[in-house]
């Protein structure tokens, strides 16, 4: 479960509000889409619940785990995958396997199986013991999702997953999850693919200027206005709060 | 040329000199002003030292020259100087600037000639040269005028020379770059040319060692030789660099002026245009040869994965390695921190070799002098501030800045700050143990050392370097670098090396006054090495924990947004 908590963010010394006032829980089972137009908050958001920003004010948990207090903990809970693949290039991609699967505490009985399953499903066992960079953007995007899942932590935090994915990879990733919901957990993800939020997500948050300024299922923000696609509802959404 | 061009220039140079990016971190944010304010006094106070050393050198020089009829060869040495440094390393900034720039991928589609696009660099790296030409050959210039009735002439054609004189060995370095980067596939050669370009510069240390020790012995000589016979000096330092002499006879205004001049200013125009046709032929092909990446794409079978996977270490064992991997296969990282360390160990043996005319005499001369127990004493200190000062490296104050774009990793994992530091601490003295050993290893051959005296400098060195690495570290943690996409934008303008650098040196004030005050004291020297050690110790422990306390507020992002 993930709980934002009045969170704000500003920098410029406070004139420009990246996150204000925030709150949303994710619930177990779920999967959340965060949609925005560029510059709304949601890279900012997910950096300061992975702890790679830090609050001005505000709370954030990982299933229960207080990211200011039990941040180690909240961690190790969570699989984070940036917005941009970079990852060590002069490490092979299994050093770097290995590496994470160290500091992410995998038992060495759990890593072989979870990796292999892993690289099979996204199609790099080929190239797994090259240098990293040597691969293209989509590989060290896969490379980047290996290394977050191989911990099988309960909270995925993915921003914009699929970019730089190939179709199959893509479809992959959605299945699995589709799947990690299915098993109880949580995934929070970005992206600016309407129809993806639209097929996958169980609810949808839409920020703006560092708000958010809807959140709930698709029927929930359509309000009963049952023939307007997410694109419609997202476009009408954010021009009204720029207005 | 064309707007286009001009447009080309002027983008190029904002982004080579960051002018952008300087209006916008310290015009427009008026609180960072201080850093580079700061940074400028540092660079002053030491290449202000440095200059006026050198301007002492060149009156000696000239007033030498001048009493030998032969005033000009003050001009004749600058500008030789200056074109041969140039020269050295031109060849390695414009392989950088042509070849390994992240933006040639930009320039690339661009509708620009290759000749352009070269011509533009070029001017770049041109401009940066004028930083050390000038400081090299104003003050020669000032100087000659004392000696030689000069007209309002010499100080046009001087000026015009000055700016001209990178011309000349820049273009000869552009062309034997691009004839190597042709002949060699850019692919491989990236890493390779950065490992050469370092052992090179190990070389010319050396030999600037060698030939300092040699030119003073043939100074003597040479001297000797000026006042029994007469020898053309000038003509002989411009034989090593013709375009030297010609500078030289262009500002000395007599009748053949005009045509070394023209000759001066002919060949650099020549051997430029050359360049650019050559830029026009061939930069194209070398530098899309370069981008050319290839895995080997050997997947492994289950077993060879089980063995990669069987083994599970401690997370700083595991940050350590991961440190380790990455700093090895950096070229420019194992270039800016190892080569000065194997630097100063080599010129250590040739300082011990040629202190006298008799080599190795010299360093049984100064082993007898050190032999006297004060004497021992102030070796062993020396010693021990030598490795103090080469650890304030680049192994410490980019300790974090080193992992750029892929902070983040670090950042979020469940690993606790304490365990990152103790891996970068473990790694910097990795690397620094070996140039310890050897360091003491050159003593104990040349100075016939004690096994006491070496036993009181190791424990003297533990807490000194371990104490230097902190202050680089912290250094960094304070000033971090991530926005960096090759490792040459790393070391460029690093704040955190200048502050380190004065960090070191405020921490050896400290410990030098303290030394000083000890053995002036009744003491023995037993009492005075127990205290400095623990001095050292002691300070280790706080310096420990203000480390942890910055490099946590790193971590936590404070310093990221």
């Amino acid at each position: 479960m993930i709980e934002l908590k009045s969170v704000s963010k500003a920098y410029n010394r406070g004139t420009v509000k990246a996150v204000n006032n925030l709150s949303l829980t994710v619930q177990p089972g779920e999967i959340f889409g965060f949609l925005g137009p560029n510059g709304a908050g949601k890279t900012t958001t997910i950096k300061l619940m992975v702890g790679l920003l830090e609050p001005d004010s505000g709370s954030i948990s990982i299933d229960g785990f207080d990211m200011r207090t039990d941040a180690i903990e909240a961690k190790r809970r969570m699989a984070y995958v940036p917005d941009n693949p970079d990852v060590y290039e002069k490490l092979r991609g299994i050093e770097y396997l290995n590496f994470i699967a160290d500091v992410y505490d995998v038992p060495v009985s759990q890593r072989k199986e979870r990796i292999a399953g892993l690289l099979d499903t996204f199609e790099l066992t080929d190239a797994v013991n090259d240098l990293i960079q040597s691969y293209s953007h989509g590989m060290r995007q896969k490379i980047v999702l290996i290394g977050a899942l191989l911990h099988d932590p309960s909270v995925w935090i993915l921003d914009e997953p699929m970019v730089g994915l190939d179709p199959r990879s893509s479809f992959q990733l959605k299945e699995l999850m589709r799947q990690h919901c299915d098993r109880g957990h949580t995934v929070f993800f970005s992206t600016h693919v309407m129809e993806v939020a639209e097929r996958l997500c169980d609810r949808i948050g839409i920020i703006n200027k560092g708000r958010l300024i809807a959140c709930g299922t698709l029927e929930e923000l359509r309000h009963g206005q049952r023939d307007e696609s997410l694109e419609q509802l997202f476009l009408q959404l954010t021009e009204e709060a720029n207005v | 040329m064309n707007r286009a061009f001009f447009s080309l220039v002027k983008t190029l140079l904002n982004v080579q000199y960051g002018i952008s990016e300087f209006r916008e971190r310290y015009i427009k944010d008026k609180r960072r002003l201080w850093q580079p304010i700061v940074l400028g006094l540092i660079l002053l106070v030491g290449f202000g030292t440095l200059f006026v050393m050198y301007v002492f050198m060149l009156i000696g020089v000239a007033a030498g020259g001048a009493a030998l009829g032969q005033p000009e060869l003050v001009l004749t040495m600058t500008i030789l100087l200056a074109q041969v440094i140039e020269l050295i390393t031109g060849v390695f900034t414009i392989m950088t600037a042509f070849y390994f720039a992240q933006d040639l991928s930009i320039l690339i589609p661009m509708p620009l000639k290759p000749s352009q696009i070269v011509a533009a660099k070029f001017i770049g790296v041109m401009l940066s040269e004028y930083l050390l030409t000038i400081p090299l050959m104003a003050p020669a210039i000032i100087i000659y005028a004392n000696y030689a009735a000069v007209s309002a002439m010499y100080w046009i054609i001087a000026v015009i020379i000055t700016l001209l004189a990178p011309i000349l060995p820049l273009t000869i370095a552009s062309l034997i770059v691009m004839v190597l980067m042709r002949l060699v596939s850019a692919t491989k050669s990236k890493e390779f040319f950065t490992v050469l370009g370092a052992v090179l510069g190990v070389a010319v240390s050396i030999g600037i060692q060698f030939f300092s020790r040699h030119m003073t012995i043939l100074g003597r000589d040479g001297l000797d030789n000026f006042a029994i016979g007469n020898m053309d000096f000038v003509r002989m330092i411009g034989s090593a660099f013709p375009p030297a002499l010609w500078a030289t006879r262009a500002m000395m205004m007599d009748t053949a002026a005009a045509l070394y001049f023209a000759l001066f200013v002919g060949v650099s125009a020549v051997l430029f245009a050359g360049m650019l046709l050559l830029a026009q032929a061939v930069f194209y092909r070398s530098v899309l040869a370069g981008t050319e990446v290839s895995g080997r794409r050997r997947a492994l079978n289950q077993q060879q994965l089980a063995g990669v996977l069987s083994k599970k270490r401690s997370h700083t064992r595991a940050l350590f390695n991961k440190e380790w991997k990455l700093f090895w296969r950096t070229p420019m990282f194992v270039t800016n921190t190892i080569m000065p360390l194997i630097v100063m160990p080599v010129v250590l043996i040739f300082s011990m070799m040629t202190m006298t005319s008799s080599p190795g005499q010299g360093s049984q001369e100064l082993a007898v002098s050190f032999a006297s127990q004060q004497g021992s004493m102030i070796f062993n200190l020396i010693i021990v501030a030598i490795f103090i000062a080469a650890s304030g490296n680049a192994v410490g104050y980019t300790a974090f800045s080193r992992e750029g774009h892929t902070f983040w990793i670090s950042a979020a994992a469940p690993v606790d700050v304490k365990e990152c530091i103790n891996a970068k601490l473990l790694s910097a003295w990795a690397i620094m143990a070996p140039f310890v050993v050897a360091v003491i290893a050159i003593l104990s051959v040349f100075m016939h050392c004690s096994l006491v005296d070496f036993i009181i400098i190791t424990l003297m060195a533990i807490p000194g370097i371990t104490l230097a690495i902190f202050l680089a570290m912290l250094m960094d943690a304070l000033n971090p670098k991530f926005d960096w996409d090759t490792p040459q934008m790393l070391f460029k303008n690093n704040a955190a090396s200048g502050f380190t650098l004065l960090a070191i040196l405020l921490l050896l004030a400290v410990l030098v006054l303290i030394a000083i005050l000890l053995i002036a004291s009744p003491l023995g020297d037993g009492m005075v090495y127990a205290i400095l050690i623990a001095v050292m110790t002691g300070l280790t422990i706080p310096g420990y924990f203000i480390l942890l306390d910055a490099a946590r507020r790193l971590y936590r992002g404070t310093r990221l947004s």
